[in-house]
């Protein structure tokens, strides 16, 4: 291999490796609020992970919940891009909708809105039937995230 | 048969991202002109924290960038449709761009929430970067005979 093409070549596995490194925020977002019939709440959180690959944060410091349980089963694998509705939660009242999300990654904080139950969140028709749509509405596990967030 | 049929094309970019107390967050969309084309009117559309926005044409001859039209004080609840003395020609090939500026700080005070991080959504709450435009597609020997000498 020539000198030349190995400077190539480096320079472009180079690239391979810095495209690869996750140093971009991750933004969580509040996506809104469905009020129940029963007048219980269904909360839907969402994030954007701006790198180029997917990043874990295990539950802790780094990926928690304020306002009562610290742990509420989040995601901790973010998927690159956007993807609302990751964690949708039934709280069985407004004071038990008092939550903030945070992650810390890249040296980035970002934490969702205090204004949970501001009435400009209330999501649309079309997302409040998504999020509902796979929540078992007999015994939904109360406060935490549910599995498998529809899209 | 009509001899033109008027298209609204909705130019945006849903992968929007505003970062929180950003005052300046920048997003593009692009839409490439399939046909020679005349371009009646231009719509900017966000919501509370729209800012400014800005329609070029980039021309498949020379690349350059050339400005069309720019709204740089945007105001989210009058939003004028502006609509062009004569229509805009512009050759097949053109990609149509549109660059929007969305002020998500505590200075714009309009903002509902410059603590949360806001993308693409129907609520006023969410936002939005369309540039809509009104265009129709004209043949080849039209766009020729609309040519300057």
């Amino acid at each position: 291999m020539s000198v030349a093409a190995r400077v190539i070549a480096f320079v472009g596995l180079s690239a391979v490796v810095v495209a690869a490194q996750p140093t971009q925020p991750i933004y969580l977002q509040y996506d809104g609020f469905v009020r129940n019939a029963d007048n219980s709440l269904t909360l839907a959180f969402g994030y954007y992970n701006l790198n180029q690959v997917d990043v874990t944060i295990e539950a802790g410091d780094d990926n928690q919940f304020f306002g009562g349980a610290a742990n509420r089963e989040q995601p901790t694998v973010f998927l690159t891009g956007r993807h609302r509705f990751a964690c949708v939660m039934v709280v069985r009242s407004d004071s038990d909708a008092e939550l903030r999300w945070q992650v810390q990654f890249a040296g980035h904080t970002s934490v969702t809105t205090d204004r949970v139950l501001d009435p400009r969140y209330a999501l649309e028709a079309a997302s409040a039937a998504k999020i509902v749509a796979g929540l078992d509405r007999t015994t939904p596990p109360e406060g935490v995230c549910t599995a498998a967030p529809p899209r | 048969m009509p001899r033109y049929v008027v298209t609204t094309k909705a130019v945006s970019n849903r992968d929007l991202i505003i970062p929180p107390g950003d005052a300046n967050a920048r997003s593009d969309a692009y839409f490439t002109l399939r046909e020679p084309a005349r371009i009646i009117s231009f719509q900017p559309h966000m919501h509370y924290r729209g800012k400014s926005m800005t329609l070029e044409a980039i021309r498949p001859t020379d690349g350059r960038p050339e400005l069309l039209s720019t709204v740089n004080r945007f105001a989210w609840d009058w939003q004028p449709t502006y609509v062009y003395e004569t229509p805009l020609t512009l050759p097949a090939g053109t990609v149509m761009h549109v660059t929007a500026y969305h002020d998500n700080s505590a200075a714009n005070r309009v903002n509902p929430d410059p603590t949360a991080a806001v993308g693409w959504g129907d609520r006023t709450i969410d936002e939005m970067n369309i540039g809509w435009l009104d265009y129709f597609y004209i043949p080849e020997d039209e766009f020729a005979a609309l040519q300057p000498e």
